[in-house]
Protein backbone atom coordinates (compact mmCIF):
# COMPACT_ATOMS: atom_id res chain seq x y z
CA UNK A 1 0.00 0.00 0.00
CA UNK A 2 1.62 3.45 -0.62
CA UNK A 3 1.50 5.81 1.83
CA UNK A 4 -1.48 7.86 1.17
CA UNK A 5 -3.06 5.10 1.86
CA UNK A 6 -1.81 4.70 5.07
CA UNK A 7 -2.84 8.31 5.74
CA UNK A 8 -6.81 8.11 5.19
CA UNK A 9 -9.29 7.57 7.62
CA UNK A 10 -10.94 4.11 9.31
CA UNK A 11 -14.08 4.98 7.20
CA UNK A 12 -12.44 6.08 4.07
CA UNK A 13 -10.35 2.63 4.46
CA UNK A 14 -14.11 0.53 5.17
CA UNK A 15 -14.84 2.23 1.79
CA UNK A 16 -12.33 1.29 0.07
CA UNK A 17 -12.60 -2.25 1.28
CA UNK A 18 -16.13 -2.61 0.24
CA UNK A 19 -15.24 -1.14 -3.01
CA UNK A 20 -13.12 -3.67 -3.49
CA UNK A 21 -14.58 -6.45 -2.36
CA UNK A 22 -17.71 -5.31 -4.78
CA UNK A 23 -15.03 -5.58 -7.20
CA UNK A 24 -13.95 -8.81 -6.58
CA UNK A 25 -17.11 -10.15 -6.92
CA UNK A 26 -18.12 -8.63 -10.30
CA UNK A 27 -14.46 -10.58 -11.51
CA UNK A 28 -15.48 -13.55 -9.94
CA UNK A 29 -18.41 -13.75 -11.24
CA UNK A 30 -16.82 -12.94 -14.47
CA UNK A 31 -14.65 -15.37 -14.50
CA UNK A 32 -17.03 -17.85 -13.25
CA UNK A 33 -18.84 -17.02 -16.72
CA UNK A 34 -16.08 -17.09 -18.60
CA UNK A 35 -15.26 -20.77 -16.75
CA UNK A 36 -18.54 -22.02 -17.99
CA UNK A 37 -17.93 -20.61 -21.59
CA UNK A 38 -14.57 -22.82 -21.57
CA UNK A 39 -16.29 -25.91 -20.11
CA UNK A 40 -18.73 -25.71 -23.25
CA UNK A 41 -15.74 -24.97 -25.96
CA UNK A 42 -13.99 -28.10 -24.06
CA UNK A 43 -17.62 -30.32 -24.24
CA UNK A 44 -17.70 -29.31 -28.43
CA UNK A 45 -14.04 -30.34 -28.80
CA UNK A 46 -14.55 -33.82 -27.27
CA UNK A 47 -17.09 -34.08 -29.16
CA UNK A 48 -15.82 -33.09 -32.36
CA UNK A 49 -12.80 -35.30 -31.78
CA UNK A 50 -14.97 -38.55 -31.05
CA UNK A 51 -16.51 -37.41 -34.25
CA UNK A 52 -13.25 -37.64 -36.05
CA UNK A 53 -12.61 -41.05 -34.83
CA UNK A 54 -15.70 -42.42 -35.40
CA UNK A 55 -15.75 -41.24 -38.89
CA UNK A 56 -12.62 -40.95 -40.67
CA UNK A 57 -10.58 -43.46 -38.70
CA UNK A 58 -12.61 -46.19 -38.61
CA UNK A 59 -13.14 -46.60 -42.51
CA UNK A 60 -9.43 -46.31 -42.48
CA UNK A 61 -8.68 -48.99 -40.56
CA UNK A 62 -11.11 -50.85 -42.54
CA UNK A 63 -9.34 -50.24 -46.21
CA UNK A 64 -6.17 -51.00 -44.14
CA UNK A 65 -7.55 -54.67 -43.42
CA UNK A 66 -9.00 -55.39 -46.84
CA UNK A 67 -6.18 -54.09 -48.63
CA UNK A 68 -4.23 -56.76 -46.64
CA UNK A 69 -6.89 -59.65 -47.07
CA UNK A 70 -6.25 -58.80 -50.91
CA UNK A 71 -2.30 -58.90 -50.86
CA UNK A 72 -2.19 -62.59 -49.23
CA UNK A 73 -5.20 -63.61 -51.62
CA UNK A 74 -4.13 -66.60 -53.52
CA UNK A 75 -4.36 -66.51 -57.09
CA UNK A 76 -7.57 -68.92 -57.69
CA UNK A 77 -9.32 -66.23 -55.38
CA UNK A 78 -10.34 -63.73 -58.04
CA UNK A 79 -14.28 -63.43 -56.77
CA UNK A 80 -13.16 -62.95 -53.44
CA UNK A 81 -10.68 -60.25 -54.66
CA UNK A 82 -13.44 -58.31 -56.37
CA UNK A 83 -15.43 -58.40 -53.23
CA UNK A 84 -12.85 -57.20 -51.55
CA UNK A 85 -12.16 -54.48 -53.67
CA UNK A 86 -15.42 -53.52 -53.95
CA UNK A 87 -16.14 -52.93 -50.18
CA UNK A 88 -12.81 -50.93 -49.85
CA UNK A 89 -14.75 -48.90 -52.81
CA UNK A 90 -17.41 -48.34 -50.37
CA UNK A 91 -15.41 -47.41 -47.59
CA UNK A 92 -13.21 -45.05 -49.93
CA UNK A 93 -16.50 -43.51 -50.86
CA UNK A 94 -17.81 -42.85 -47.46
CA UNK A 95 -14.61 -41.36 -46.05
CA UNK A 96 -14.75 -39.30 -49.28
CA UNK A 97 -18.22 -38.10 -48.72
CA UNK A 98 -17.38 -37.20 -44.71
CA UNK A 99 -14.20 -34.91 -45.76
CA UNK A 100 -16.06 -33.17 -48.30
CA UNK A 101 -18.58 -31.98 -45.34
CA UNK A 102 -16.12 -31.42 -43.14
CA UNK A 103 -13.78 -29.05 -45.25
CA UNK A 104 -17.26 -27.49 -47.00
CA UNK A 105 -18.19 -26.83 -42.72
CA UNK A 106 -14.77 -25.62 -42.15
CA UNK A 107 -14.86 -23.13 -45.09
CA UNK A 108 -18.27 -22.16 -44.39
CA UNK A 109 -17.15 -21.06 -40.84
CA UNK A 110 -14.26 -19.11 -41.79
CA UNK A 111 -16.36 -17.20 -44.58
CA UNK A 112 -14.19 -18.18 -47.72
CA UNK A 113 -16.52 -19.56 -49.82
CA UNK A 114 -16.58 -18.40 -53.14
CA UNK A 115 -19.46 -19.86 -55.37
CA UNK A 116 -18.10 -20.99 -58.81
CA UNK A 117 -21.24 -20.48 -61.36
CA UNK A 118 -21.19 -22.56 -64.63
CA UNK A 119 -23.69 -24.62 -66.30
CA UNK A 120 -24.62 -27.74 -64.84
CA UNK A 121 -25.99 -30.89 -66.35
CA UNK A 122 -28.78 -31.89 -64.49
CA UNK A 123 -29.25 -35.54 -65.27
CA UNK A 124 -25.22 -36.25 -65.18
CA UNK A 125 -25.14 -34.45 -61.54
CA UNK A 126 -27.93 -36.65 -60.02
CA UNK A 127 -26.60 -39.78 -62.11
CA UNK A 128 -23.21 -38.95 -60.40
CA UNK A 129 -24.91 -38.28 -56.97
CA UNK A 130 -26.65 -41.54 -56.95
CA UNK A 131 -23.53 -43.69 -58.13
CA UNK A 132 -21.72 -42.12 -55.59
CA UNK A 133 -24.42 -43.50 -52.70
CA UNK A 134 -24.62 -47.08 -54.63
CA UNK A 135 -23.14 -48.62 -51.64
CA UNK A 136 -25.10 -47.00 -48.96
CA UNK A 137 -28.37 -47.97 -50.77
CA UNK A 138 -27.22 -51.33 -51.53
CA UNK A 139 -26.40 -51.90 -48.08
CA UNK A 140 -30.01 -50.62 -46.62
CA UNK A 141 -31.78 -51.93 -50.06
CA UNK A 142 -33.07 -48.84 -50.86
CA UNK A 143 -34.77 -47.87 -53.79
CA UNK A 144 -33.87 -44.01 -55.23
CA UNK A 145 -35.32 -42.84 -58.28
CA UNK A 146 -35.61 -39.29 -59.47
CA UNK A 147 -37.68 -37.73 -62.39
CA UNK A 148 -36.57 -34.33 -63.86
CA UNK A 149 -39.75 -31.99 -63.82
CA UNK A 150 -40.83 -30.90 -66.84
CA UNK A 151 -38.82 -33.42 -68.29
CA UNK A 152 -36.56 -31.30 -70.70
CA UNK A 153 -35.35 -30.18 -67.32
CA UNK A 154 -31.48 -30.05 -68.45
CA UNK A 155 -29.50 -27.16 -67.43
CA UNK A 156 -29.21 -25.22 -64.53
CA UNK A 157 -26.81 -22.34 -63.54
CA UNK A 158 -25.23 -22.63 -61.02
CA UNK A 159 -22.18 -24.05 -58.36
CA UNK A 160 -22.10 -27.77 -59.60
CA UNK A 161 -19.57 -28.92 -56.49
CA UNK A 162 -21.87 -27.08 -53.92
CA UNK A 163 -25.31 -28.24 -55.75
CA UNK A 164 -23.80 -32.05 -55.33
CA UNK A 165 -23.00 -31.74 -51.75
CA UNK A 166 -26.37 -30.61 -51.00
CA UNK A 167 -28.30 -33.56 -53.04
CA UNK A 168 -25.68 -36.10 -51.96
CA UNK A 169 -26.09 -34.84 -48.29
CA UNK A 170 -30.18 -34.96 -48.75
CA UNK A 171 -30.03 -38.39 -50.12
CA UNK A 172 -28.05 -39.80 -48.33
CA UNK A 173 -29.61 -38.55 -44.88
CA UNK A 174 -33.01 -40.06 -46.46
CA UNK A 175 -31.32 -43.02 -46.64
CA UNK A 176 -30.10 -42.93 -43.28
CA UNK A 177 -33.06 -42.37 -41.30
CA UNK A 178 -35.17 -45.08 -43.66
CA UNK A 179 -35.68 -48.55 -42.96
CA UNK A 180 -34.49 -51.36 -45.03
CA UNK A 181 -36.24 -51.73 -48.40
CA UNK A 182 -38.18 -48.16 -48.48
CA UNK A 183 -37.78 -45.84 -51.29
CA UNK A 184 -36.50 -42.47 -51.70
CA UNK A 185 -37.82 -40.46 -54.36
CA UNK A 186 -36.20 -37.39 -56.05
CA UNK A 187 -38.10 -34.30 -57.98
CA UNK A 188 -35.72 -31.87 -59.62
CA UNK A 189 -37.31 -29.47 -61.69
CA UNK A 190 -36.56 -25.47 -62.77
CA UNK A 191 -39.40 -22.56 -63.56
CA UNK A 192 -38.17 -19.11 -64.20
CA UNK A 193 -34.87 -19.22 -63.36
CA UNK A 194 -35.27 -21.30 -60.16
CA UNK A 195 -34.15 -24.60 -59.21
CA UNK A 196 -36.59 -26.29 -57.23
CA UNK A 197 -35.37 -29.81 -55.31
CA UNK A 198 -37.61 -32.34 -53.55
CA UNK A 199 -36.25 -35.21 -51.65
CA UNK A 200 -38.90 -37.01 -50.26
CA UNK A 201 -38.15 -40.20 -47.97
CA UNK A 202 -40.53 -43.04 -46.00
CA UNK A 203 -38.48 -42.66 -43.09
CA UNK A 204 -38.71 -42.28 -39.98
CA UNK A 205 -39.82 -38.62 -39.85
CA UNK A 206 -39.32 -36.04 -37.22
CA UNK A 207 -41.55 -33.67 -34.85
CA UNK A 208 -41.73 -30.05 -34.57
CA UNK A 209 -38.72 -29.58 -32.13
CA UNK A 210 -36.80 -32.74 -33.46
CA UNK A 211 -37.27 -30.37 -37.07
CA UNK A 212 -36.09 -27.50 -35.24
CA UNK A 213 -32.61 -28.81 -34.38
CA UNK A 214 -31.91 -30.56 -37.39
CA UNK A 215 -29.47 -27.75 -38.69
CA UNK A 216 -27.24 -27.27 -36.08
CA UNK A 217 -23.71 -28.82 -36.45
CA UNK A 218 -23.18 -32.07 -34.75
CA UNK A 219 -26.62 -32.62 -34.14
CA UNK A 220 -27.97 -36.15 -34.93
CA UNK A 221 -31.49 -37.54 -34.51
CA UNK A 222 -31.85 -40.25 -31.30
CA UNK A 223 -33.65 -42.67 -32.64
CA UNK A 224 -33.75 -46.55 -32.68
CA UNK A 225 -32.08 -46.74 -35.81
CA UNK A 226 -29.55 -44.03 -34.78
CA UNK A 227 -27.10 -46.46 -33.28
CA UNK A 228 -26.86 -48.11 -37.22
CA UNK A 229 -26.13 -44.63 -38.95
CA UNK A 230 -22.58 -43.62 -39.52
CA UNK A 231 -22.24 -39.49 -39.91
CA UNK A 232 -20.78 -36.78 -37.90
CA UNK A 233 -23.87 -34.97 -37.48
CA UNK A 234 -22.29 -32.26 -39.85
CA UNK A 235 -24.81 -33.24 -43.11
CA UNK A 236 -27.63 -30.65 -42.38
CA UNK A 237 -25.70 -27.83 -41.14
CA UNK A 238 -23.41 -27.85 -44.26
CA UNK A 239 -26.42 -28.07 -46.18
CA UNK A 240 -28.18 -25.13 -45.14
CA UNK A 241 -24.89 -23.00 -45.05
CA UNK A 242 -24.53 -23.92 -48.96
CA UNK A 243 -27.60 -22.75 -49.46
CA UNK A 244 -27.81 -19.70 -48.08
CA UNK A 245 -24.62 -19.09 -50.08
CA UNK A 246 -26.21 -19.82 -53.05
CA UNK A 247 -29.18 -17.18 -52.43
CA UNK A 248 -30.96 -19.51 -51.85
CA UNK A 249 -34.16 -21.88 -49.16
CA UNK A 250 -34.49 -24.65 -47.29
CA UNK A 251 -37.80 -26.02 -45.81
CA UNK A 252 -38.62 -29.72 -44.22
CA UNK A 253 -42.02 -31.10 -43.75
CA UNK A 254 -42.30 -33.85 -41.79
CA UNK A 255 -44.55 -36.15 -39.58
CA UNK A 256 -43.63 -38.74 -36.96
CA UNK A 257 -43.88 -42.20 -38.68
CA UNK A 258 -44.73 -40.63 -42.41
CA UNK A 259 -41.41 -39.54 -43.92
CA UNK A 260 -39.73 -36.59 -44.63
CA UNK A 261 -39.69 -33.99 -47.70
CA UNK A 262 -36.70 -32.09 -48.04
CA UNK A 263 -37.21 -28.73 -50.54
CA UNK A 264 -34.41 -26.46 -51.52
CA UNK A 265 -35.37 -23.50 -54.20
CA UNK A 266 -32.09 -22.21 -55.47
CA UNK A 267 -32.11 -18.68 -58.01
CA UNK A 268 -29.62 -19.45 -61.25
CA UNK A 269 -26.41 -17.92 -59.91
CA UNK A 270 -24.97 -15.38 -61.92
CA UNK A 271 -20.99 -15.49 -62.91
CA UNK A 272 -19.19 -13.37 -60.77
CA UNK A 273 -17.95 -10.64 -63.91
CA UNK A 274 -21.52 -9.66 -64.17
CA UNK A 275 -21.37 -8.10 -60.62
CA UNK A 276 -18.58 -5.44 -62.51
CA UNK A 277 -20.15 -3.99 -65.43
CA UNK A 278 -19.71 -0.56 -66.51
CA UNK A 279 -22.89 0.40 -64.76
CA UNK A 280 -21.11 3.78 -63.69
CA UNK A 281 -19.92 3.05 -60.45
CA UNK A 282 -16.67 4.32 -61.49
CA UNK A 283 -17.68 6.90 -63.52
CA UNK A 284 -18.94 10.19 -63.08
CA UNK A 285 -22.52 8.95 -62.28
CA UNK A 286 -25.21 11.27 -60.30
CA UNK A 287 -27.06 8.46 -58.72
CA UNK A 288 -22.94 7.68 -57.25
CA UNK A 289 -22.63 8.27 -53.54
CA UNK A 290 -18.92 8.18 -52.22
CA UNK A 291 -18.47 7.69 -48.82
CA UNK B 1 -2.45 4.41 -58.58
CA UNK B 2 -3.67 2.87 -62.15
CA UNK B 3 -6.81 0.82 -62.46
CA UNK B 4 -5.13 -2.11 -64.33
CA UNK B 5 -2.46 -2.53 -60.88
CA UNK B 6 -6.04 -3.29 -58.93
CA UNK B 7 -8.04 -6.80 -58.56
CA UNK B 8 -11.46 -7.28 -58.17
CA UNK B 9 -13.30 -9.12 -56.15
CA UNK B 10 -16.94 -9.90 -55.65
CA UNK B 11 -18.02 -10.95 -52.02
CA UNK B 12 -20.48 -13.67 -51.76
CA UNK B 13 -23.79 -13.33 -48.36
CA UNK B 14 -21.94 -15.06 -45.32
CA UNK B 15 -18.08 -14.60 -46.55
CA UNK B 16 -15.44 -12.44 -45.76
CA UNK B 17 -12.59 -11.23 -47.27
CA UNK B 18 -9.17 -9.40 -46.26
CA UNK B 19 -5.83 -8.46 -48.56
CA UNK B 20 -3.28 -5.94 -48.42
CA UNK B 21 -3.19 -6.03 -52.67
CA UNK B 22 -5.28 -2.95 -53.72
CA UNK B 23 -8.85 -4.74 -54.70
CA UNK B 24 -12.27 -3.25 -55.26
CA UNK B 25 -14.38 -5.54 -53.22
CA UNK B 26 -18.23 -5.46 -54.45
CA UNK B 27 -20.98 -7.01 -52.91
CA UNK B 28 -25.06 -6.84 -52.95
CA UNK B 29 -26.82 -5.57 -49.83
CA UNK B 30 -30.16 -5.35 -48.90
CA UNK B 31 -31.43 -6.15 -45.15
CA UNK B 32 -27.68 -7.63 -45.25
CA UNK B 33 -25.26 -5.83 -43.46
CA UNK B 34 -21.50 -5.43 -44.98
CA UNK B 35 -18.47 -3.75 -42.72
CA UNK B 36 -15.69 -2.06 -44.72
CA UNK B 37 -12.48 -2.42 -42.49
CA UNK B 38 -9.79 0.25 -43.09
CA UNK B 39 -6.13 0.16 -41.71
CA UNK B 40 -5.41 4.40 -42.76
CA UNK B 41 -1.62 3.20 -41.49
CA UNK B 42 -1.28 0.47 -43.38
CA UNK B 43 -3.63 1.45 -46.36
CA UNK B 44 -5.53 -1.64 -47.16
CA UNK B 45 -8.64 -3.31 -46.21
CA UNK B 46 -11.13 -6.47 -45.40
CA UNK B 47 -14.90 -6.52 -45.61
CA UNK B 48 -17.60 -8.92 -44.70
CA UNK B 49 -21.25 -9.52 -45.48
CA UNK B 50 -23.68 -11.35 -42.99
CA UNK B 51 -27.01 -12.11 -43.35
CA UNK B 52 -28.42 -11.68 -39.58
CA UNK B 53 -27.20 -10.43 -36.64
CA UNK B 54 -26.40 -13.28 -33.79
CA UNK B 55 -25.09 -16.88 -34.09
CA UNK B 56 -27.41 -18.49 -31.96
CA UNK B 57 -25.71 -21.53 -31.54
CA UNK B 58 -27.39 -23.46 -34.55
CA UNK B 59 -26.09 -24.24 -37.79
CA UNK B 60 -22.51 -23.39 -38.69
CA UNK B 61 -20.99 -20.57 -36.51
CA UNK B 62 -20.01 -19.39 -39.96
CA UNK B 63 -19.91 -15.23 -40.97
CA UNK B 64 -23.34 -15.79 -41.54
CA UNK B 65 -23.92 -13.98 -38.26
CA UNK B 66 -22.96 -10.64 -37.60
CA UNK B 67 -21.02 -11.11 -34.13
CA UNK B 68 -19.08 -13.93 -35.41
CA UNK B 69 -18.79 -11.81 -38.91
CA UNK B 70 -17.13 -9.01 -37.31
CA UNK B 71 -14.82 -10.52 -34.91
CA UNK B 72 -13.13 -12.46 -37.63
CA UNK B 73 -12.62 -9.53 -40.03
CA UNK B 74 -10.91 -7.96 -36.92
CA UNK B 75 -9.15 -10.81 -36.07
CA UNK B 76 -7.81 -11.37 -39.66
CA UNK B 77 -6.81 -7.53 -40.04
CA UNK B 78 -4.69 -7.94 -36.39
CA UNK B 79 -3.10 -10.57 -37.73
CA UNK B 80 -2.36 -8.45 -40.57
CA UNK B 81 -0.64 -6.49 -38.43
CA UNK B 82 -2.96 -3.84 -37.87
CA UNK B 83 -3.49 -2.15 -34.88
CA UNK B 84 -7.00 -0.96 -33.25
CA UNK B 85 -5.79 2.57 -33.57
CA UNK B 86 -5.51 2.51 -37.24
CA UNK B 87 -8.83 0.86 -37.98
CA UNK B 88 -11.88 2.43 -39.14
CA UNK B 89 -15.37 1.12 -40.43
CA UNK B 90 -18.29 2.00 -42.92
CA UNK B 91 -21.37 0.10 -42.42
CA UNK B 92 -23.82 -0.45 -45.15
CA UNK B 93 -26.98 -2.35 -45.85
CA UNK B 94 -29.29 -3.33 -43.40
CA UNK B 95 -32.73 -2.33 -45.41
CA UNK B 96 -36.47 -3.09 -45.05
CA UNK B 97 -36.41 -4.64 -48.14
CA UNK B 98 -38.21 -8.32 -47.62
CA UNK B 99 -41.93 -8.13 -47.33
CA UNK B 100 -42.76 -11.11 -46.24
CA UNK B 101 -43.10 -12.45 -42.43
CA UNK B 102 -39.89 -11.78 -42.15
CA UNK B 103 -40.04 -7.89 -41.87
CA UNK B 104 -41.57 -8.45 -38.88
CA UNK B 105 -38.19 -9.46 -37.19
CA UNK B 106 -36.89 -6.02 -38.34
CA UNK B 107 -33.85 -7.88 -39.44
CA UNK B 108 -32.26 -5.16 -41.60
CA UNK B 109 -32.24 -3.07 -37.89
CA UNK B 110 -31.06 -5.57 -35.90
CA UNK B 111 -28.30 -6.24 -38.41
CA UNK B 112 -27.30 -2.50 -38.21
CA UNK B 113 -27.17 -2.11 -34.56
CA UNK B 114 -25.17 -5.03 -33.46
CA UNK B 115 -22.81 -3.75 -36.31
CA UNK B 116 -22.41 -0.31 -34.11
CA UNK B 117 -22.45 -2.41 -30.49
CA UNK B 118 -19.54 -4.44 -31.13
CA UNK B 119 -17.51 -1.90 -33.53
CA UNK B 120 -18.28 1.17 -31.25
CA UNK B 121 -19.06 -0.28 -27.82
CA UNK B 122 -16.55 -3.52 -27.63
CA UNK B 123 -14.28 -3.01 -29.83
CA UNK B 124 -14.10 1.18 -29.67
CA UNK B 125 -13.53 0.90 -33.21
CA UNK B 126 -14.71 4.22 -34.69
CA UNK B 127 -17.58 4.03 -37.39
CA UNK B 128 -16.22 7.01 -39.97
CA UNK B 129 -19.11 6.84 -42.23
CA UNK B 130 -22.33 4.93 -43.35
CA UNK B 131 -25.29 4.13 -45.07
CA UNK B 132 -28.12 2.25 -43.52
CA UNK B 133 -31.63 1.18 -43.56
CA UNK B 134 -34.43 3.18 -45.39
CA UNK B 135 -36.21 0.38 -47.65
CA UNK B 136 -33.93 0.36 -50.83
CA UNK B 137 -31.12 -1.75 -51.50
CA UNK B 138 -27.61 -1.25 -52.06
CA UNK B 139 -24.26 -2.23 -54.59
CA UNK B 140 -21.21 -1.04 -53.50
CA UNK B 141 -17.94 -0.90 -54.00
CA UNK B 142 -14.94 -0.81 -51.89
CA UNK B 143 -11.31 0.44 -52.92
CA UNK B 144 -9.26 -1.13 -50.15
CA UNK B 145 -6.24 1.13 -51.38
CA UNK B 146 -8.27 4.28 -50.55
CA UNK B 147 -10.50 3.51 -48.18
CA UNK B 148 -13.42 5.33 -49.89
CA UNK B 149 -16.70 3.10 -50.61
CA UNK B 150 -18.94 4.18 -53.55
CA UNK B 151 -22.93 3.00 -53.30
CA UNK B 152 -25.55 3.08 -55.47
CA UNK B 153 -29.43 1.93 -54.51
CA UNK B 154 -30.76 -0.41 -56.30
CA UNK B 155 -33.88 -0.38 -58.26
CA UNK B 156 -35.38 -3.54 -57.18
CA UNK B 157 -35.08 -5.38 -53.80
CA UNK B 158 -32.28 -7.98 -52.91
CA UNK B 159 -30.95 -9.63 -49.70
Amino acid sequence: MSEQNLKQSPEEKDGIIKHLTEENKRLEKQLEELNEKLLDAEAFKSHFISNVTNEIVNPFSSILGLSKSMMTADDNQKDEVCHLAGLIYSEAAFLDFQLNNTFAAAKLEAGEVVVEASRVDLQQLIDDVLESLQPEQDRKQIKVSYELVPENTLYFHTDKEKLKLILVNLISNGIKFSEKGRNIQVRIGSAENLLKVDVEDEGIGMDKQEIGKIFDRFHRVDSRIHSLNPGNGLGLAVVDGLVHVLDGTIDVVSTPGNGSVFTVKLPESVAETDFFDEDGLFSDDQDQELF
Amino acid sequence: MNQEEYSKYYLYPGSLFVDKNPHYITTLLGSCVAVCLYDTRQQYGGMNHYLLPMWNGKGLASPKYGNIAIQQLVDRMYRMGSRKQDLIAKVFGGAAVLESQNNVFFIGDRNIRIADVILEQEMQIKIAAASTGGNQGRKIVFDTLTGEVRQKYLGNSKT
